[in-house]
């Protein structure tokens, strides 16, 4: 058997690629996004909207990327109705030198930028709704970003936080799955040895009524807030490891959780 | 990707037998076939004295001890103790005296019995021991991996405890009743109910919570067991559930809910 289905990189493979993008030069997110997502079969239907592939269903994402200004990238995201799902920002640098790592795959692309003074993330992911069919479901995209279309820091840009369709339009909603008992507090991805327990990022949405599980991000975990850009070798079955980074991307409340995204 | 040690017929062997009795003497003979007599050499139990059932020990050498009492033909008592002399719980389940369905969810490392009325209007009432597995970790890394509950105290009343998200276990040194259960709630604490855009359910491992040393860790998983989607899902529906990404198993739906709005229910392995 072969690793769970969204952690299996040849059902959904993956890139990772870290670079120092100089001052004022946003431009450079959108250059380098281009050559990771062609060499994963994305296409550019239209000059800076990149493509995801299909999935089984035939749904796909679309990012429309802009960059408002030289220190600010834009993603506004779409799924394959054409429905709106976000429009978010990150800052990309402020008069410094930038380091930006990207996470990308067939149905995911995430973007963390440490820009010195702090951190920014902007992502996308078209989740993987296994053990259930692709085709049972219309709006498996989801997204969000640090910042608003305004450049400003609206605490939506948690990991808890993400936008996607409830019913039949876009809204963000608290919808990652953590670790809590039933009516309990919430507790931290601990076990007794000090071994930290990792989760697929779960995502839930509101359909036709009923709020349940749609779909896993894709080569990305929830894990414990440990400590961020640094490498974690992470048993994904029984039998195999492979090699996560502590994204910058944590949750607001105590105990605190990070998300964990797929480098190797 | 393997099958998890807490699914696995071979680390966590099963069995599943149910049948219609009047009078709890009945259960005590079934539960001597279905845990010592019938199982594997490596997976029997011992029973000495009578109607006390000692698992097999785990690979660090813990296990439990279920000693059941018949305190009337329709009523059953538990004591379950750990290897370090604890006491976890005493707790009863009750049929009717008319007759009842026992329904035997057995193995290595588990013994979950419910108890099921005969009306329109069917009781449930159940008793549960588990010795938790908590791979990778190592074993001894968990001191107390015993759990346990019932529907009733030992006063054979309903304590608001014999619900699915409590369970009995040392906490510290201590045992006691608490909220344990991992469930299906997003950060942020918004419930989510245990279902999938298709209307299959959504199943999930029963990881379970403990203090060990004055932190509250997650110290293990119940074997054979899942938790997955309550009401509208009635008791004794079977499902097929994938244990990894290419084998499936049989789960059944219990009696064992939780309080309103009843979204979770434990699913035991049948097959």
């Amino acid at each position: 058997m072969g690793n769970p289905r969204f952690l299996d990189g040849a059902i959904y493979p993956f890139r990772y690629y870290s670079e120092s993008v100089p001052a004022n030069t946003s431009t450079q997110i959108t250059t380098t996004l281009r050559a990771e997502l062609t060499a994963l079969s994305w296409t550019e239907p239209v000059a800076k909207t990149f493509r995801s592939p299909a999935n089984a269903a035939g749904r796909y994402m679309d990012l429309v990327v802009t960059e408002p200004s030289s220190a600010t990238w834009q993603m506004a995201l779409y799924d394959s109705f054409g429905t709106s799902i976000c429009t978010r920002r990150i800052e990309v640098n402020v008069g410094m030198v930038t380091t930006v790592e990207y996470y990308t795959g067939k149905a995911h692309v995430f973007i963390d930028s440490n820009y010195g003074g702090g951190a920014r993330q902007i992502y996308a992911f078209l989740t993987d709704p296994f053990p259930d069919e692709e085709r049972f479901y219309d709006h498996p995209v989801v997204g969000n970003g640090s910042l608003n279309t305004s450049s400003t820091f609206d605490t939506v840009g948690y990991l808890q936080y993400c936008w996607a369709v409830d019913g039949s339009a876009s809204t963000y909603a608290q919808r990652a799955k953590t670790f809590s008992p039933i009516g309990g507090t919430t507790y931290s991805p601990v076990m007794p040895s000090g071994r930290y327990l990792y989760d697929a990022l779960w995502i839930s949405q509101n359909v036709g009524g009923t709020i349940c599980w749609t779909g896993k991000c894709i080569q990305a975990l929830l894990g414990p807030a440990a400590a961020a850009y640094s490498d974690w070798v992470i048993p994904i079955n029984y039998a195999a490891s492979a090699t996560f980074r502590a994204t910058s991307l944590g949750d607001g409340f105590v105990p605190y959780r990070r998300l964990f995204m797929r480098k190797a | 990707m393997t099958v998890p040690n807490f699914l696995s017929s071979s680390f966590a062997p099963f069995r599943y037998y149910t049948e219609r009795v009047t009078d709890m003497t009945s259960v005590l003979t079934t539960l001597t076939a279905e845990l010592v007599t019938n199982p594997a050499l490596a997976d029997k139990w011992t029973e000495a004295p009578a109607g006390t059932f000692q698992c097999p020990s785990d690979a660090s050498g813990r296990w439990m001890k279920c000693a059941f009492t018949r305190i009337s033909a329709n009523v059953m008592q538990m004591i379950l103790t750990d290897n370090s002399g604890n006491t976890i719980c005493t707790r009863r389940a009750s049929g009717t005296t008319a007759g009842f369905y026992a329904t035997y969810y057995t193995g290595k490392f588990h013994c979950f019995l419910e108890f099921m009325s005969e009306s329109t209007s069917p009781a449930y009432n159940f008793l549960s021991a588990w010795l938790m597995d908590i791979t990778p970790d190592p074993l001894a890394s968990c001191p107390y991996p015993v759990v346990g509950n019932g529907t009733l105290n030992s006063g054979g009343n309903a304590d608001g405890y014999g619900v699915i998200q409590y369970l009995f276990a040392v906490d510290g040194a201590v045992p006691a009743a608490t909220q344990r259960m991992k469930g299906s709630a997003t950060i942020g604490n918004t419930s989510v109910n245990m279902s999938m855009p298709s209307g299959r359910g959504f199943y999930d491992e029963c990881l379970i919570s403990q203090n060990v040393g004055g932190t509250i860790y997650w110290t293990g998983r119940l074997c054979q067991a899942l938790l997955g989607p309550g009401l509208p899902t009635a008791v004794g529906v079977e499902t097929q559930v994938p244990v990894d990404d290419g084998t499936m198993a049989t789960f059944k739906a219990t009696l064992l809910n939780e309080t309103t709005p009843y979204r979770w229910r434990l699913w035991m392995r049948k097959a």
